[in-house]
């Protein structure tokens, strides 16, 4: 499914933010895990969720640059906790970012 | 007991690898790396563009160089050196030594040569090795070099991975840099830059700590690292909240130590060179070094952990007037197994 298909479709948005994003860009495999822990809003940098730590926070921002074309921009302290913090939540930054197209398509 | 006589350092490259180059080829995720460890440039002995080493040189060709321009500051014969140590992680070889190779490129006949690896710490380790032979009276004089070339090893992969890089892989490349600082240890007051070794002091206390960073062999199996497969290109593993956490509470011990041994306060010192890794790391460092003149260079350098802190003190004492009796603390805490050791330099006249 190409970037304007995933921008354009909530379910499927979500369907590739927790399993591709999540689950196989940061090898959540390798921790043994299987792809349905990462539910909707599943607490991701929280002890009590997936506990991810820094690098996986860069991990999520590059690979919606990389696949979406989308500019996140300096990565805060807190964006981790915010934007970030569930697939739903990540989900609703995209689509901010796709909206608001003050942030232009990278190269 | 002894002096540091001279300095040098060498960087590969014709100039620094910005972020804005590499965004060229990278598009600009790379500013997301750069602006969240604070790494704005490094030097590469690879071609940014291509990823081969046009110029054909190796770690022990920088460490070479630095060496060299180490012994004319020295105004010391290569025949006078004793002990040549050398603290790399990215050696050009398991075997032959580093050290001997650099004693074959400066044609020194005889001498010990020492290889370490300590990652960031080894410098200071190679220090104190080098004062106790000077103080046991086997050596008058002796080099200790420290060195990185990590592009080599990992911008290649991320060049032929353009399209698809994990930040993981940019990290790897980009954080890190190629090059080597050089001191020579003497128990004579001579040379042009003379800082008098007051004290020297390298441990390891916190081996049951988890390792913050890994740097395995090809192939290794390090299960005890938690991953399954360390293979090629994946040599470097970080683990972030470790680290974090960990590296502010390794550092702010050393210098308890430093205040609670020596006496010392932090305000006696007029520079302070400590951890280089990134500026991020740098800064929450703040607890311990708030209002020192804290000397970091990596921003520029990137991070290369057997070289910083002698990059570090060869740049401060070119850039800076630094004045006869000031004072110079340097202290390195690597973050694998957390060995830690500081340095305390004073200016003295020739």
């Amino acid at each position: 499914m190409d970037k304007n298909e995933l921008l354009n479709n909530e379910k499927e948005l979500l369907k590739w933010v927790k399993e591709e994003l999540i689950f196989k860009r940061l090898n959540l495999a390798d921790l043994g895990l299987s792809v349905d822990a990462v539910g909707d809003t599943t607490l991701l940098f929280q002890k009590e969720g997936l506990d991810l730590d820094s690098v996986d926070g860069l991990e999520l921002a590059v690979g919606i640059e990389q696949k979406l074309g989308l500019k996140v921009g300096k990565l805060k302290e807190d964006t981790s906790k915010t934007k970030f913090a569930t697939a739903r939540s990540i989900c609703d930054f995209i689509r901010e970012l796709h909206l608001t197209k003050s942030m232009t398509p990278i190269k | 007991m002894g002096y540091i006589i001279g300095t040098g350092s060498y960087l590969p490259g014709e100039k620094p690898v910005t972020n804005e180059m590499l965004s060229e080829i990278f598009g600009e995720s790379i500013n997301l790396i750069g602006d969240y460890f604070g790494v704005m440039s490094r030097s590469f002995v690879v071609d940014y563009r291509t990823g081969e080493n046009i110029g054909n040189e190796n770690n022990s060709d920088f460490c070479y160089k630095a060496v060299k321009e180490a012994l004319q500051k020295a105004q010391i014969k290569t025949k006078d050196i004793g002990l040549l140590i050398t603290a790399t992680n990215t050696p050009d070889y398991s075997l032959p030594q580093t050290s001997a190779l650099i004693q074959e490129k400066i044609e020194l006949k005889d001498a010990i040569t020492l290889d370490l690896r300590g990652g960031c710490s080894a410098p200071l380790q190679g220090i104190l090795i080098a004062e106790n032979f000077i103080k046991s009276g086997l050596v008058e004089n002796a080099i200790v070099v420290g060195s990185e070339c990590f592009s080599t090893i990992y911008y290649p992969n991320l060049l032929k991975n353009r399209e698809t890089f994990l930040a993981k892989d940019l990290m790897n490349s980009l954080i890190f840099g190629d090059g080597a600082a050089a001191v020579i240890v003497s128990k004579h007051k001579s040379g042009d830059a003379v800082l008098d070794v007051e004290e020297v002091s390298s441990q390891s206390s916190f081996a049951d700590w988890p390792s913050g960073f890994v740097v395995a062999l090809a192939g290794s199996k390090v299960k005890h690292f938690g991953e399954a497969d360390l293979s090629l290109g994946k040599l470097l593993k970080h683990f972030p909240k470790e680290i974090e956490s960990r590296l502010p509470k390794a550092t702010e011990a050393v210098f308890k130590k430093i205040q609670s041994e020596k006496g010392y306060e932090i305000k006696d010192f007029q520079y302070v060179i400590g951890p280089q890794a990134n500026k991020r790391l740098v800064d929450s460092l703040n607890r311990t070094f708030k209002n020192t003149n804290y000397f970091y260079y990596g921003d520029i350098t990137g991070n290369i952990p057997g070289g910083a802190l002698l990059l570090a003190l060869d740049k401060l004492l070119k850039d800076c007037q630094v004045k006869e009796k000031d004072k110079i603390l340097v202290i390195g805490v690597e973050s694998s197994k957390w060995i830690y050791g500081y340095c305390i330099l004073n200016k003295v006249r020739s």
